[in-house]
C-alpha cells in the first residue's frame, strides 16, 4: 500500500497501529479498526446486497477506488466443529439467495457429461497403474501402503461416476436447465468471522458457477468435524434441489482427485489420510444412494 | 497545523530473515508539554527462508523522543502514524521507515504578536534600543531551539519549522543593520561637535552702524556676515549675534 497518507486524509483517520498480515493491512485508527486490501469487490457486494445476502463486512470505500476498506471484525472464539457447521449454513444461504438457472444447449450439456466420463476413465487408468507399480515395489513407503490399502475406495467412487453420470445426462438433456449460484470460491474456515453475527471475508475469487465447487471445498477441509450426510440433507432442503440436481452434486463431490505421491512421505501420509477420510464419508452417501436406486 | 516527523531504523534479526509473514507497528508515544516520548513497538512473524514451513516471532521496542519548538501550542496536539514501510536488507537487517504526524499544533498568540511588532519596527525610522534588544533576544531564542534538535531517535519538528525560523530571522537582521546605521549617525554628531553656540537677536537702532555692532558684541565682521545679510541692514532689522561658549 502506497497511499496510507491518502487514506488518512480521505477518511480523516488518525492511525495508531498498522499491521501487515498476508495480503491485507489492518489499520487501527481513532475512528475504529479497518482492513485495507488492494482489490475492490464493490460490485460483488452490490450484487449480494441486491440478492438479499448481507453476511460480509460492508466497505466504506466507493466503487471507483482501486482498494477496499472494511471495518475490522473482532472474532469470538468458536470451536472448529461449530465453525464448520456455521460455514456450511452460511454458504447454503448464499447459494439459496443467489441461484439462477441457465438454459444450456445440448452440446454444452454433452460436453459436461463427456468431461465427467473422460475424467473417470483417466482416473481409473491412473489408479490402476499406481496400484500395479506399488504392487511391484519391494519396499513400499507408508504413503504407498495407505493408498493401496484403500484403492478399492477410489475404484468404487470412479465406477459410480462412470455409471451415474450417464443417468444424470439422460435426465438433464430433456430439461436443459442448470443451476448456477454465486460462488465464494475461497471457503477457508478462517474466512468466516463470527461475533454477534457472521461475516464471510475474502471475496476476491467470487464468481457465478456450479454450487458443488464451494461445497466440496468445505466438506474436504472439514469432513472430520461434519456429519456430511446431515449437512447435505440440509443443503438440499434449503436450496430445494431436484433429484437430478442432487445426483449432479453427488457426482461432483465423489469425483476423485488425482493424488500424486511426492518425496515427502510424511506430508503424503498426512494429505492422503485426510483425503481418504473425506472419500469414506462420501462413499457412505453413495452407498445409500445406490441402495435407494436399486430398491426403486 | 500538521507536522510530519520521519524515522528510519535498521533492526538486526536474531537469525536470517527470508520473508516477513506479518508485521505490526504500534506506539506508546505520549505528549508531555513540548516533548513527545514513548516507544515504537514493532512485532510480527518471519520465515528464515521463503521455503520454510515454520515461522519465528520478532519483537522490537524503539525508544523515541521528539522536542517541539516552544513557539507551538501543543494543547490540542494529537499523535498518529502517517506511514509505515519495511524492507529486508542483506537477509539480516530489517529496515523500517516510520512517519509520525503531530497534528493540531498552533502557533502561540504572543509569538505571532512579536512577529508583527518586528515587522512594524522594520519600517519605522524611529526604532529604539528596546525594540532592537527584544528582536535580538527573539533571534537568540529561536537559535537555541534549533540547537536543541537531536539527531538519532529524538527529532525536532521538521524542516518547515526551520523555514519559519529562517523567515523570522531574516527581517530581524535587516532591522538590526538599519538601526545600527542610525545609531552611528547620531553619535557621530554628538562626538564630532566640540563646541556649540548660543545665539542672541539684536534690533538695529537709528544711530547703529556695522562697526558699532561689531564692537558692541566683540565679534568679527566675517562671523556676523555668516549669519546675516549685512548689505541690506535698515533701522529695525533683526540680526543674529552668535556668542562664543560660556
Amino acid at each position: 500500500m502506497n497511499n496510507l497518507k491518502e487514506l488518512s486524509n480521505k477518511y480523516t483517520f488518525k492511525v495508531n497501529k498498522i499491521e501487515y498480515k498476508n495480503k491485507v493491512i489492518i489499520i487501527d485508527t481513532n475512528t475504529g479498526k479497518y482492513v485495507y486490501k488492494d482489490n475492490n469487490n464493490y460490485k460483488t457486494y452490490e450484487y449480494l446486497m441486491k440478492r438479499g445476502f448481507s453476511y460480509f463486512p460492508k466497505p466504506i470505500n466507493s466503487e471507483d477506488t482501486p482498494y477496499e476498506i472494511v471495518p475490522f471484525i473482532n472474532e469470538q472464539d468458536v470451536d472448529r466443529e461449530q465453525k464448520a457447521n456455521d460455514l456450511i449454513n452460511i454458504v447454503s444461504f448464499l447459494h439459496q439467495k443467489t441461484f439462477s438457472f441457465k438454459e444450456m444447449d445440448l452440446d454444452e450439456l454433452k460436453k459436461m457429461y463427456e468431461k465427467m466420463q473422460d475424467d473417470a476413465n483417466y482416473l481409473m487408468s491412473y489408479y490402476s497403474d499406481i496400484n500395479e507399480i506399488i504392487d511391484n515395489t519391494t519396499f513400499m513407503s507408508p504413503a504407498m501402503y495407505l493408498l493401496v490399502r484403500n484403492i478399492d475406495l477410489f475404484y468404487y467412487l470412479i465406477t459410480f461416476i462412470k455409471i451415474e453420470s450417464t443417468t444424470w445426462y439422460n435426465e438433464i438433456k430433456n430439461k436443459k436447465n442448470i443451476r448456477y449460484v454465486m460462488l465464494h470460491n475461497n471457503l477457508d474456515s478462517s474466512h468466516l468471522l463470527e461475533n454477534n453475527s457472521s461475516y464471510l471475508i475474502s471475496w476476491d475469487k467470487a464468481h457465478i458457477g456450479l454450487s458443488y465447487i464451494d461445497l466440496r471445498k468445505i466438506l474436504e477441509d472439514n469432513y472430520y468435524y461434519l456429519d456430511i450426510e446431515d449437512v447435505l440433507e440440509d443443503y438440499v432442503k434449503n436450496n430445494k434441489l431436484s433429484s437430478n440436481e442432487q445426483l449432479f452434486l453427488l457426482l461432483n463431490l465423489a469425483m476423485v482427485k488425482k493424488f500424486e505421491l511426492s518425496n515427502d512421505v510424511y506430508l503424503d501420509c498426512y494429505k492422503l489420510n485426510n483425503y481418504i477420510g473425506y472419500l469414506r464419508k462420501i462413499a457412505l452417501i453413495v452407498q445409500k444412494y445406490d441402495k435407494k436406486v436399486n430398491k426403486n | 497545523m500538521k507536522k510530519i516527523v520521519p524515522f528510519v531504523k535498521d533492526l538486526n534479526g536474531k537469525s536470517n530473515i527470508g520473508e516477513i509473514t506479518s508485521i505490526a507497528l504500534d506506539h506508546t508515544l505520549k505528549l508531555n508539554g513540548q516533548f513527545v516520548s514513548g516507544e515504537f513497538i514493532i512485532s510480527g512473524t518471519y520465515k528464515m527462508t521463503s521455503q520454510s514451513e515454520t515461522e519465528e516471532n520478532f519483537d522490537y521496542k524503539i525508544p523515541v523522543d521528539i522536542t517541539i519548538d516552544a513557539k507551538y501550542d501543543t494543547k490540542n496536539c494529537t499523535i498518529s502514524i502517517d506511514d509505515f514501510t519495511y524492507e529486508i536488507i542483506n537477509e539480516e537487517i530489517l529496515r523500517v521507515n516510520i512517519s509520525v504526524i503531530l497534528d493540531d499544533l498552533d502557533i502561540k498568540i504572543d509569538e505571532i504578536e512579536t512577529i508583527e511588532v518586528e515587522s512594524i519596527d522594520r519600517n519605522d525610522f524611529d526604532s529604539n534600543e528596546d525594540n532592537r534588544h527584544e528582536s535580538k533576544k527573539e533571534v537568540n531564542e529561536i537559535s537555541d531551539n534549533l540547537n536543541n534538535k537531536s539527531i538519532n531517535d529524538s527529532k525536532f519538528i521538521d524542516n518547515s519549522v526551520n523555514n519559519i525560523s529562517v523567515n523570522i530571522d531574516t527581517p530581524n537582521n535587516e532591522n538590526k543593520d538599519e538601526s545600527n546605521d542610525l545609531e552611528i549617525d547620531l553619535f557621530n554628531n554628538l562626538n564630532d561637535e566640540k563646541e556649540y553656540s548660543i545665539y542672541s537677536v539684536y534690533t538695529v537702532g537709528e544711530n547703529d552702524t556695522v562697526e558699532l555692532i561689531l564692537d558692541k558684541f566683540n565679534i568679527t565682521r566675517e562671523i556676523l556676515a555668516d549669519y546675516n545679510d549685512l548689505d541690506n541692514l535698515t533701522v529695525g532689522s533683526k540680526i543674529i549675534i552668535p556668542s562664543v561658549d560660556e
